[in-house]
């Protein structure tokens, strides 16, 4: 077979390259996850919707989701309300080591275990832990707070745990602005504050853009967090499946609140292509 | 269009290359002979780098064979071609010192390390670049990493060079400079060499000879000065140099005067030396540098009447743009020489031209 | 950006804020590693005493060094499988003619994407049939299906930012396809290989959920360990096992910066003036 030039592979050669891993995706990840529908319809060897239905009827299992859903909402804004500023002003700093350093602050979450970091909010936030005997010794409350096992740790560890996806996008997009537009702005009569409104912000959406969608999607599923924050009282719903799957053995059942995530989750990555576009991840 | 001599080096016959839909060369038929310094001149899309690919192996042809030193190379894999290149952005080996860069050919065929030690230091040499063997490519200027790269490309005593606008990333004094150096180090090893380039001055002055490409198609193949005092064709006559062109058709014939009808209703005289019929529609052209403004007195001299519209002074000429008639624009390149001053926009002139260089196209 | 003229309180409340954040960032990475040393039983900061009790127990007591070896092995594995599965792959992405190219970049990204639950039980219920459950393969594939984006992501970039024309050059000189890849190629994404091989070991060294589903009975991964120390008893080891962990990539991290830095003289020593940058 004659090929057309060097540069470029074959069918053929392509093909014979990505078909190792394509089909390991295959068997190990595609198929198990189309799976999930078959086995959440059955029930005792019967076709049904029952698990779904059970699902939407018990407000129990409804709250889980809303507040799975509330929860990475608020961890993505405040990610975003946090992490802009810290990439701004990330690209501010002239002196390339001390950029460095920063940046390596960033990065540390990546070098180091999120079990382990997980495990540091347990003994910042117990009752006889830092935050709370600082607290006390300044005078600022009178006996220690329930910081630990509610909604709040949830959200701090979280937001801790995801920053970095919100920080390393927004900065990416803000370093590589064209530094004449600003320039240009500012000959024709903007002061800072508008440059930054009507030139900086906008030009730094896709940044925001893909950050936002990292953090909202990677929340909705997390698991370790809420797992060792959240106690009992703050269920999610990757929570709810581990409790449902090795406490309770409802298999089924736990396959269709599996499938319903899947779903919710397939369908928000959708909705945020269109609107960010997921090549941009590729410029990263 | 076919050249081919007893001893050509190189022979392309009847290439073409598709890139999906659109044929990107067309029926390229062409020889090349040893020890000549052959340009492929074009513009951008005329099709002169896939001709180069392919003949290095980079791209296969669609049609056609490459004939080297007899046998046909169209689908040798480009390691096996021992024809050298030297690219457009020189593509030095970043992770590789001087040495080991211009080595590099030298190891893949098995040389022993003596004898590379001697031929690199011959390549630097060759170069003027001797005793950096120990620099990395990023520690070098534009000029200097050009350089470098034809050194790797020379080493390993390739029968045929390839060169892609390897000046292009030069500055205008260094790119005239290395112009004469890549001339002379060619003369001196007796090498083919096939140069590509969209620069019609380099290619003017570097070349043995000059095949003009447009459009995937070979315009006109020939010496620098055949093509530029008899060009074949508008494309050819507007690419290399400038030209002027006249067109219209023929009323009256005297002599070797012409009267022509042009465009904007005009008539015009012209002085030409050649075969016309009366009622031919022609297509002359002329080269600014050919055509003075007549003096005042003179008057035996068949002239074109017009108006200066313009006076563009670049140094050693003046250029005048000159309206003749209702709209055509004559180009005027003029010597500055210490007798006269320049015209100024406004006066009205008589130009006049020898009759040999107007050119029927 | 510009230098502003005039004001500076903006940045000046823009690093304190930043610095804020970068507290909050770094400082539950490392609190455990003085937590490591203190002597009480409890999780306590800040720590009272000194001892290397916790040290001792996580480097000998075989209930921690099982797992903790299993680990390595696991990810030293997995990092291989990846690396070699994930190069294979962004070549045929970023030079190969494939239709459908964008479908496939986002299947390939979507591991990521997916809540590891999800994939940890559905995959579990295929082992389960298949009786892979507890095999070391299994996991390593599974853990591989999780790491394997990001190997492609960064050598992708890399790949697209390669340029060509010095693989055109090494043919051109005589080098065969493969010998080009080796002292070509290679080496020019070296460190992009690095990065994405540190970034798999550390995933799969970390990784909690597809292990606890897909492991079986009979072995622990060290984070499996760690995690049910932290629901049951919360002991200080884990705070030594952490500590250990951290200290381990510093050194991944320093080692490779030293590489660097030696590269650097080396070209600097030459007469030259801007260093070598890869």
């Amino acid at each position: 077979m004659k090929r057309e030039s060097i540069r470029r592979y074959s069918y053929l050669q392509s093909f014979l390259l990505i078909s190792p891993y394509l089909i390991l995706l295959s068997i190990f990840y595609l198929y198990p996850l189309f799976n999930l529908f078959p086995e959440s319809l059955f029930k005792d060897g019967n076709f049904t919707l029952e698990h779904y239905q059970h699902f939407f009827r018990i407000p129990l299992y409804s709250r889980i989701l809303f507040r799975t859903i509330r929860i990475s909402f608020m961890v993505t804004i405040f990610c975003f309300l946090l992490g802009y500023p810290v990439a701004y002003f990330l690209t501010e700093i002239k002196s390339q080591k001390i950029g460095s350093l920063f940046l390596a602050c960033v990065l540390l979450p990546f070098w180091t275990s999120i079990l382990v970091r997980t495990y540091s909010w347990v003994v910042l936030l117990q009752t006889n832990g830092l935050i709370n005997n600082f607290l006390t010794f300044t005078g600022l409350i009178e006996k220690p707070l329930d910081l630990l096992y509610s909604e709040f740790a949830v959200i701090v560890g979280m937001v801790h745990v995801l920053l970095p996806f919100m920080i390393l996008p927004i900065f990416s997009v803000l370093k590589n602005l064209d530094r004449n537009l600003i320039r240009a702005a500012r000959n024709l009569g903007a002061n800072y504050f508008w440059v930054f409104l009507m030139v900086i912000f906008p030009l730094s959406l896709p940044g925001v853009g893909a950050g936002a969608m990292f953090v909202f999607i990677l929340a909705l599923g997390f698991y370790i967090t809420p797992a060792i924050l959240g106690g009992p009282r703050t269920l999610m719903i990757s929570t709810l499946i581990d409790q449902q799957i090795n406490r309770l053995f409802n298999w089924d059942f736990a396959a269709a609140i599996a499938a319903l995530l899947l779903i919710v989750t397939i369908v928000m990555i959708v909705a945020f292509n269109k609107i960010v576009g997921l090549d941009k991840i590729y410029s990263e | 269009m076919t050249l081919s001599s007893n001893d050509n080096i190189l022979e392309l016959r009847s290439l073409s290359k598709y890139y999906g839909d659109v044929l990107a060369v067309n029926d390229i038929s062409l020889g090349i002979g040893d020890g000549e310094f052959l340009t492929v001149l074009g513009p951008s899309g005329s099709g002169k780098t896939t001709v180069l690919l392919m003949i290095a192996g980079f791209e296969y042809p669609s049609q056609g064979e490459i004939i080297f030193k007899g046998k046909s190379i169209s689908f040798v894999p480009p390691d096996k071609r021992d024809i050298g290149m030297v690219f457009q952005n020189y593509a030095l080996f970043p992770h590789m010192n001087l040495f080991d860069n211009i080595a590099f050919p030298l190891k893949m065929r098995k040389v022993e390390k003596q004898e590379i030690k001697r031929k690199v230091a011959e390549a630097l040499e060759l170069v003027q670049l001797s005793g950096y063997e120990r620099r990395t490519p990023k520690q070098l200027s534009g000029g200097q990493q050009q350089r470098i790269a034809l050194a790797r490309a020379v080493v390993f005593n390739p029968a045929v060079l390839l060169m892609d606008e390897p000046l292009g990333a030069l500055d205008k004094k260094l790119r005239e400079h290395m112009q004469l150096e890549i001339k002379h180090i060619q003369s001196k090893l007796k090498r083919t060499v096939i140069y590509v380039t969209h620069d019609q001055e380099e290619a003017l002055v570097m070349s043995d000879r000059i095949v003009v490409m447009n459009e995937g198609i070979i315009q006109q193949v020939g010496t620098p000065n055949e093509l530029y005092e008899k060009p074949n064709n508008k494309f050819v006559a507007g690419f290399i140099g400038e030209s002027n062109f006249i067109e219209g058709s023929v009323v009256e014939k005297n002599d070797d005067i012409l009267t022509i009808l042009m465009k904007d209703q005009s008539k015009q005289r012209l002085k030409y030396q050649g075969n016309i019929i009366v009622g031919e529609v022609v297509r002359f052209s002329i080269r600014p540098e050919k055509i003075f403004i007549t003096k005042e007195q003179d008057n035996s001299v068949d002239f074109l009447e017009g108006v200066i519209k313009e006076v563009i002074y670049v140094g050693e000429t003046t250029r005048y743009k000159i309206m003749i008639g209702n709209q055509g624009i004559i180009n005027l390149k003029e010597m500055n020489t210490l007798e006269g001053g320049s015209k100024k926009v406004g006066e009205k002139v008589k130009i006049s031209w020898d009759k040999k260089n107007l050119i029927k196209i | 950006m510009d230098k502003s003229i005039g004001v500076n309180y903006p940045k000046i409340l823009l690093g304190v804020f930043a610095g804020v954040i970068f507290t909050f960032l770094v400082v539950p990475s490392v609190i455990t590693v003085p937590m490591s040393f203190s002597n009480t039983r409890f999780l306590v900061f800040p720590p009272k005493g000194f001892t290397l009790t916790w040290y001792s127990q996580f480097l000998i007591d075989e209930e921690w060094v099982g797992p903790t070896l299993f680990s390595l092995k696991l990810a030293i594995c997995t990092t291989l499988v990846s690396l070699i599965l994930g190069f294979m792959a962004s070549l045929a992405l970023v030079r190969g003619s494939l239709p459908g190219r964008k479908f496939l970049n986002i299947l390939f990204i979507s591991p990521i994407m997916i809540p590891v639950i999800i994939i940890a039980f559905a995959v579990y219920g295929i082992y389960a049939k298949l009786n892979l459950i507890g095999s070391t393969v299994g996991l390593v594939l599974a853990h591989a299906i999780y790491t394997t984006p990001f190997v492609i992501l960064v050598i992708s970039a890399n790949l697209y930012r390669f340029d060509i024309t010095l693989e055109m050059a090494a043919r051109n000189l005589g080098a065969s396809a493969f010998k080009t890849y080796l002292f070509i190629t290679l080496p020019v994404i070296k460190t992009g290989i690095i990065t994405a091989g540190i970034f798999c070991f550390i995933m799969s060294f970390d990784e909690l959920v597809l292990a606890m589903f897909l492991i079986g009975t009979k072995r622990l991964t060290l984070p499996i360990k760690m995690f049910s120390q932290l629901q049951f008893r919360i002991d200080p080891v884990v705070a030594a096992a952490s500590t250990v962990f951290i200290m381990a990539a510093f050194a991944i991290i320093l080692g490779l910066g030293f590489l660097r830095r030696e590269r650097k003289a080396i070209v600097s020593k030459e007469k030259g003036n801007d260093s070598f940058e890869q």
